[in-house]
């Protein structure tokens, strides 16, 4: 399959060493120029068939690639890039001019990329070019890697450019960049990072290029994290505290990195915001199902009905019954858990420790709700929310001093309601001016009085309790009194009064 | 030597030749190469007009493109004149020329014989969320070689070219990819004609499904004092003209692992405190189906996620336990409300009395014991709380009650109270009240204004007691001999004389009262 020429004309051979516009040398071009003779042209095809003259170099054209023996001259590989005929009447015509080239290996490679690019004679262009970027709080590198092969590389050129990839681009990852900035010294590119890779493989071109892209904020070994807050004051005075974070897997297993860069960054979050804070009042997450970007929102506030992990918020109302000030005392009690069981056991739990302590609440508000005492109260036990709800009336009515009352009596009370001694008058028609006119007298008149007793004793003593409480007790308004009536009213919903008529004189 | 091109030849004496040949390269081969004939001959002739007419025939001869050059028997197909030129002369006995042709001379083993600029190009582009875009560009421009047509030509490479996703990828050289879109290119001027595709293709390490593109956001949020929530949303993306996706390949089982997946893997020792696992698959969904794109979007919410959960009803509710000294009698009121809450069971048409979720909620509300969850809340309250009631004793009769079932919600929500009234009626009478007015015997002094100051006398020493007893309760009429027993109970072992009776029974309430003397 050998082109074999021996009868020249005239030849010429350049030599070109290929640099690729660099110091390193890939290989070299063999040009060679020949005129040849057709007589004495000869060529064999891989039937073993043997032509010559013109028609062996018709027979040699039609081969892709061309082995020949020219002169001296030997081309494993060459590449038959010109071919012309003199002009002439063809038949006649007895000379021809032929163009080759081969690219041509050097006998060994030590250099920076050449050692690693199977076949480098066939590189036709390759480049290297890397970039680093710093603004504000944004970072990028890029590496651009392209390599296109000459034409004679043929089918091979992918998998060669594969396996260069393999041992150059993958394994050689410089320490470039010469930044110190903040960011730019921790991303360099032997830092192990995972960046986002374009390829682009040109199959008739013979060409691939690979860019990788690392594009990050603030880099904490192996993810980036760009962090903004906001600092709000509400309404009440309170100060809220708003962190974004973004956070940016940049090592593999992304994922893995994000969540644990993701857990890490919260708890450094709680650290350093728990003194003026305490527990965070928000944390939203939104996590990307691949790619290992976590968006992170954590809210802090320093009021105090929110930012605990047990959170009592009470009011005081001060009203006016009568003679007497009522204090409406409610509160709300909340803690964290896992889940409502756990924070209905929480929130029980602090509500025992606030329980003792609302009277208390009541008088550092209101000073003068000293002594009071408790009336009435409701509790609510909100199971969705885990919340427990107080309402508790306290009043300065010392009937309501269960403290002074027998064991199984609530509340006593007592009404004293008189109509006192008077003297006594008359009035009369005086028949002599038809007048009407007043007798006095410097006697009094008799007095009377309803004294009423109002008793409640706990259900579970009987429904007489309270009335055999009353009917024990004596009193005295202070006269000798004669009773008219006496009448005990005992209510089902737990009242029993002890009304007792009297008079005196 | 006889040279023609087409119909056409040369005129006598036959011009001499020239030929060269260009190879032309492609995808690293040598495909055909592009000879170049040129003719170099001379018109002769004995005067100007026998030269014009010769010069003339030559002009017209080579007006016609793609006819096929034969040079004694060697043929140039589809040759293409490039230039005409003629030199100067006598004008009378000769006149020279020169003609150059241009053919593609295709070999054996020609792929790409009758286009140029032939591309094939792949790209792969990693986007963020582990998913890589792949571009797959062909293109070509048509040459006239035969009798076909060259934009044909050009759109039969292009499309042999197009064999599907095939992955060149170094770095991601796995994956299911999918077709976005395609975009076509043509040029009929120059006969050019241009495919590029576009695929998508994951790297996911933890795919839901190789039958579609999903991809999926999980938000996650807590706030204190309110309930937890958890929303995905994502999208499935199909083939563009391959098999039509369905919702069956993201569902809401994919959903809540998908959550759980998310809570578990990023929760910090503090979350650990403030919200626990995931119990409950979400409770509303959506998909959006854009048939035509072979796109389908998503989205799940998870209502209170992070609470305990038995089956697929939610019961909520609050139980309120009220005191006051100004009477003896506790209540305990829970007020509730079961709602559906998962994804299933899902309302496929019949009775809305029938719908699979109220079915559910209602046989749930009916194993409800609505009177221990009130008990529990109660024995809590009189534990811990002094000065109202040492008993537990709780009335099991409901005081009041309410239920409201909304199967088209469906819901069913309901509020009953207990107090701790001793029930007389030992369960038989609804709302029993009653009151006891019992007028003491007592001495009695007659005390009168005399005109020495007062008189005085013990006028009765002892006055008759009365007791009075006046009750009620939500029964009807048949139920009032009990009612009569209960209050005739209160004057059992005292010797009474009835003085006054008095019965009412109405729609929806009796009532009864005796008055006796002591």
């Amino acid at each position: 399959m050998s082109l074999i020429i021996h009868k020249i004309s005239s030849s010429s051979l350049q030599i070109n060493y290929v640099n690729l516009e660099s110091d390193e040398l890939f290989g070299y071009d063999v040009v060679a120029n020949y005129t040849v003779d057709f007589a004495d042209i000869t060529y064999t095809n891989e039937q073993n068939v043997l032509f010559e003259g013109i028609e062996a170099l018709r027979q040699a054209y039609q081969r892709k690639n061309l082995v020949a023996r020219i002169g001296g001259d030997e081309f494993i590989n060459g590449r038959l890039t010109n071919q012309s005929f003199d002009e002439s009447v063809l038949v006649g015509s007895s000379s021809c001019s032929l163009t080759i080239e081969e690219s041509k290996r050097l006998a060994d490679y030590s250099d920076e990329f050449n050692q690693h690019i199977p076949s480098p004679q066939w590189i036709e262009s390759f480049s290297e070019a890397f970039s680093f970027s710093r603004s504000a709080d944004s970072y990028s590198s890029s590496r651009d890697v392209s390599i296109k092969y000459k034409q004679e590389a043929g089918a091979q050129f992918l998998s060669n450019a594969k396996l260069f990839l393999k041992n150059f681009y993958f394994n050689s990852r410089p320490n470039l960049g010469y930044h110190v900035d903040g960011i730019s010294e921790n991303g360099r590119f032997d830092g192990g990072f995972r960046p986002l890779i374009s390829e682009k493989i040109d199959l008739l071109g013979l060409s691939v290029s690979l860019t990788e892209n690392l594009e990050t904020a603030f880099i904490d070994d192996d993810h980036s994290k760009r962090t903004s807050y906001s600092i709000d004051v509400d309404a009440g005075g309170y100060s809220q505290k708003k962190y974004t974070v973004e956070i940016k897997a940049i090592k593999e297993p992304l994922e893995v990195v994000a969540w644990d860069a993701c857990k890490a960054i919260l708890g450094g979050l709680l650290a350093s915001n728990s003194a003026s804070f305490g527990a965070p009042i928000s944390i939203e997450k939104g996590i990307n199902k691949d790619g290992g970007e976590i968006s992170l929102n954590v809210s802090f506030s320093n009021n105090p009905a929110l930012n605990q992990a047990n959170t009592a918020t009470y009011s005081v109302v001060k009203g006016r019954n009568g003679a007497f000030y009522t204090y409406s005392f409610s509160i709300e009690i909340l803690s964290d858990g896992k889940n409502q069981i756990e924070k209905a056991a929480n929130a029980k739990a602090y509500w025992l420790t606030q329980l003792p302590t609302y009277a208390l609440k009541v008088q550092s508000l209101f000073p003068e709700a000293d002594p009071i005492y408790e009336q009435s109260r409701s509790s609510s036990f909100s199971i969705k929310d885990a919340k427990i709800s107080d309402s508790v009336v306290f009043t300065d009515d010392p009937s309501y001093n269960s403290a002074s009352l027998p064991e199984g009596i609530i509340k006593l009370k007592f009404k004293n309601d008189i109509t006192p001694q008077i003297d006594r008058t008359r009035t009369f028609v005086d028949v002599s001016d038809r007048i009407e006119k007043i007798e006095l007298s410097d006697l009094l008149t008799i007095g009377n009085g309803t004294f009423t007793m109002e008793a409640t004793a706990f259900k579970s003593k009987g429904l007489f309790f309270a009335r055999d409480y009353l009917a024990g007790l004596s009193f005295s308004v202070g006269e000798t009194i004669y009773r008219s009536n006496e009448q005990i009213t005992i209510s089902d919903e737990g009242a029993t009064s002890r009304v007792i008529g009297y008079e005196f004189k | 030597m006889a040279i023609t091109y087409g119909s056409f030849e040369f005129p006598s004496p036959s011009p001499i030749v020239a030929i060269g040949d260009s190879p032309i390269y492609v995808a690293g081969e040598l495909d055909r190469s592009l000879t170049k004939i040129t003719l170099v001959g001379q018109i002769t002739g004995s005067n100007l007009s026998g030269l014009a007419v010769k010069k003339n025939s030559i002009i017209t001869g080579l007006l016609s493109q793609f006819e096929t050059l034969d040079v004694e028997g060697e043929e140039f197909l589809c040759a293409r004149p490039v230039s005409l030129s003629f030199s100067e002369s006598d004008l009378t006995t000769f006149l020279p020329y020169s003609a150059e042709f241009e053919s593609y001379d295709e070999k054996s083993f020609s792929q790409y014989f009758g286009v140029v600029n032939p591309s094939d190009v792949w790209t792969f582009q990693e986007q963020q969320n582990r998913v890589v875009q792949a571009t797959h560009t062909v293109s070509a421009n048509g040459i006239k070689t035969g009798a076909g047509d060259p934009l044909v030509t050009a759109r039969n490479f292009v499309n042999g070219n197009l064999n599907g996703f095939e992955n060149l990828s170094f770095v991601n050289p796995s994956g299911v990819a999918f077709l976005t879109s395609k975009t076509e290119e043509v040029n009929r001027f120059n006969n050019s004609y241009s495919v590029t595709e576009n695929y998508s293709f994951s790297t996911s390490r933890e795919p839901i499904s190789n039958s579609g593109l999903i991809s999926a956001t999980t938000q996650i949020s807590y706030t204190k004092g309110s309930e937890g929530s958890i929303n995905i949303n994502g999208s499935i993306l199909g083939d563009l003209t391959g098999a039509r996706i369905t919702t069956g390949l993201f569902t809401a089982n994919d959903a809540r692992n998908l959550a759980i997946n998310a809570v578990e893997r990023s929760r910090s020792s503090y979350e650990s405190g403030i919200y626990g696992v995931l119990s409950s698959g979400p409770s509303s969904y959506s998909y959006t189906v854009k048939e035509d794109a072979n796109q389908i979007d998503f989205s799940f919410q998870f209502r209170d996620p992070f609470n305990v959960r038995t089956g697929d009803v939610f019961h909520d509710y609050t139980v309120s336990v009220s005191a006051s000294k100004g009477n003896n009698t506790l209540t305990a009121a829970i007020d509730g409300t079961l709602t559906y809450d998962a994804a299933f069971d899902i309302f496929t048409g019949g009775s809305i009395e029938l719908a699979p979720r109220y079915v559910k909620i209602l046989a749930e509300f009916e194993n409800l014991n609505l009177y221990a969850l009130a008990a529990e809340k109660y024995g809590e309250f009189i534990d811990v709380v002094s000065g109202y009631e040492t008993s537990k004793y709780l009335n099991p009769i409901p005081r009041t009650e309410s239920v409201t079932k909304s199967p088209f919600i469906p819901s069913i929500s309901y509020s009953y109270s207990y107090d701790n009234k001793v029930d007389f009626s030992s369960g038989q009478l609804k709302d029993l009240t009653f009151s006891i007015q019992d007028t003491l015997p007592i001495a009695k002094t007659e005390i009168k204004e005399s005109n020495n100051g007062f008189a005085s006398q013990e006028t009765v020493l002892r006055t008759l007691g009365r007791l009075s007893i006046n009750a009620s309760c939500s029964e009807s009429a048949d139920k009032l001999p009990i009612l009569q027993g209960i209050v005739s109970g209160f004057l059992s072992g005292k010797n009474c004389q009835i003085f006054e009776e008095g019965l009412s029974t109405g729609d929806s309430s009796i009532s009864y009262n005796l008055g006796s003397y002591y």
